[in-house]
């Protein structure tokens, strides 16, 4: 997909023009078009940004090596940039391509993050920045692009109305999580929503929601599995919404019934309360969609190996798996560097809880007990590459909304 | 202080400089000159911005003698540099110390950029200047250090870069660091 970032100054919206992979260089840097020196002051701070010490590239699930982030024009100095060159590297690193004319896709954003990705409050001059953004942005609209702007959460300062935006795709987001969620999910707007409604968390509506459907999906499955059957495989996948999202075109989300387990079955609508209710009440749609995680091998090309795919040298070759009745497909284990793991159409975050006998199979710098995987990252895991014994492990998914874990196998076989 | 050998070399350079500019005065004024001083390139080699002065340029390419001056004065004001590198003969030098920097030119898909790990404890240079041995080069501005290195991609377009960007890797040229 085409997409365009804005980063928004009070002296006007700056455009991301490129991000290149420069894993030779000794630092990342941010330059623009108009002089070969990387900006002062704001290189530096993207440099530890980005770094592999910094909460972004893991979450994001960047490759090694440094960055070159390009702009049309300087920025001024302070943090707001690090929301929007976050998601640009997150739709850089899904494979979109980010371009400055004629994009599918307008993403808008402000914020500084924190250690945890939550966005910092501050006041960033979110009315000054959208006003100076809107002609850009309603040239973009013009274009047929599908525009959404993401901005902190609600502090009490106005924002323009939606008629003044051209446009009332505005989310309030609180972390780069929240921000990737929204981009990942295929938003309806509800009709006549404006930016001025305040943007309620939809958790608790969600929560009840929920409870009630699990409550008769129970029923459900002991009626028609017994005692013995039970919830396993059927997890519900509803999608985290913002606020914008209490109201959806109805019929848009007249979905497919719920499902029992089917790899690659998903649930990305937006459904809503009212619509969760509707499901639970009918037995037959109150069935979740399974959690479709999928395996990625990272091999080296023939000729190479894994120390150079590694350093960066080469790029590795990528093998998709997916799971099926509990279990991957078994993987040569010569020749390959790394595991990742990525979300199939799935619009939830998950916990996906390591072997830890496949921890210790790891690097060290990659060695952790649970992984936390957005829609749209895949976290990679290297391999240590002169282990040479078979490997039996376990991925154990959730527990997600109370239902039983889901425990996944892999083999890697000499 | 100029010392005692450069005095001797100032006073032949203005000797030459003056019969240049006799001999050319009987061409008419049109086609002559301006002559260039030594306390002019005494001073563009001092200078603090990068700026490039296309008569003293020109001299310097030109003239042996205003290159002999220019050369020396630049290596009273430098704060760190390399007459020339190690390198076999046809080969780019693209490594190279500088005082006690280290540059190097690293070349990837997107191009060439010039590195420099700046050593700690020593004065950061804002300007690099590239000259080889007939006076090609020119000087450019550095940007500021991304902890403790200086680095930007060499785009030959760009016009700032284009005077030094065929002589960063020959290792006959001289390369300075200013402040």
């Amino acid at each position: 997909m085409r997409i365009a970032v804005i980063v928004p100054t009070t002296a006007g919206p700056r455009l991301v023009t490129g991000i290149r992979h420069r894993p030779r260089l000794p630092r990342s840097q941010i330059i623009t078009d108009t002089d070969y020196r990387p900006l002062d002051d704001v290189s530096e701070r993207y440099d530890d940004f980005i770094s592999p010490a910094g909460p972004v590239r893991r979450f994001v699930s960047l490759p090694q090596g440094q960055f070159e982030l390009r702009l049309d024009e300087r920025l001024d100095g302070g943090r707001s940039w690090e929301l929007p060159v976050a998601l640009a590297h997150w739709a850089h690193n899904r494979g979109d391509e980010i371009v400055i004319a004629r994009p599918e896709r307008v993403i808008w954003a402000t914020g500084s993050l924190g250690p945890d990705l939550d966005i910092r409050p501050d006041d960033y001059h979110v009315k000054e920045k959208l006003k100076r953004s809107m002609d850009l942005i309603a040239g973009f609209g013009e274009d047929g692009a599908k525009i959404t702007l993401l901005v902190p959460p609600d502090d009490g300062r106005p924002i323009p109305a939606p008629e003044e935006l051209g446009t009332d795709n505005l989310y309030r987001v609180g972390s780069l999580a929240e921000a990737i969620s929204v981009l990942g999910n295929d938003h309806k707007q509800a009709p006549g929503q404006t930016a001025a409604e305040p943007r309620r968390s939809p958790v608790s509506i969600l929560v009840l929601a929920l409870a009630l459907l699990l409550t008769v999906m129970g029923v459900y499955a002991l009626e028609r599995f017994g005692p013995e059957g039970g919830l396993v495989g059927l997890i519900s996948g509803t999608p985290p919404k913002t606020s914008s999202e209490t109201a959806v075109d109805a019929s848009a989300n007249e979905a497919e019934p719920m499902r029992a387990a089917e790899p690659g079955q998903s649930d990305n609508k937006a459904a809503q309360s009212d619509k969760l209710s509707a499901k639970a009440a009918d037995p037959a749609a109150a069935e979740p969609t399974p959690i479709d995680l999928r395996l990625v091998e990272y091999r080296a090309p023939a000729g190479s190996s894994c120390i150079h795919v590694l350093l960066g040298n080469v790029a590795a070759v990528t093998h998709e798996l997916s799971q099926e009745n509990g279990h991957y497909p078994a993987s040569e284990r010569a020749g390959l560097c790394a595991i990742g793991l990525r979300l199939g159409d799935q619009s939830d975050p998950i916990e996906v809880t390591l072997d830890p006998t496949f921890v210790s199979a790891l690097l060290a710098s990659d060695r952790r007990p649970v992984l936390r995987i957005a829609p749209g990252a895949q976290p990679v895991l290297r391999l240590i590459q002169f282990a040479e014994r078979d490997l039996d492990y376990t991925l154990t998914v959730g527990p997600v909304d109370g239902a039983d874990p889901l425990r996944l196998g892999h083999r890697l076989a000499w | 202080m100029i010392e005692r050998d450069e005095e001797d070399l100032l006073a032949r350079f203005a000797a030459v400089e003056d019969a240049r500019a006799l001999s050319e005065s009987g061409l008419g004024a049109s086609k002559a000159r301006p002559s260039i001083t030594a306390g002019q390139l005494i001073d563009y080699a001092r200078r603090t911005d990068p700026i490039f002065n296309l008569a003293i340029e020109r001299r310097i390419r030109e003239n042996r003698s205003a290159r002999t001056v220019y050369m020396n004065a630049l290596g009273h004001t430098a704060i760190a540099g390399s007459p020339v590198a190690i390198a076999a003969s046809g080969e780019r030098a693209m490594s190279r110390m500088l005082g006690p920097h280290r540059m190097e030119c690293i070349e990837d898909h997107e191009g060439l950029v010039l590195v420099i790990h700046l050593a700690k404890g020593e004065p950061v240079p804002s300007s690099l200047e590239v000259r080889s041995a007939d006076g090609q080069g020119g000087r450019i501005a550095l940007s500021k250090p991304i902890r403790g290195v200086i680095q930007f991609p060499l785009d030959r377009l760009d016009p700032a870069v284009a005077a030094v960007y065929d002589w960063i890797v020959n290792p006959d040229s001289a390369i300075l660091l200013f402040p």
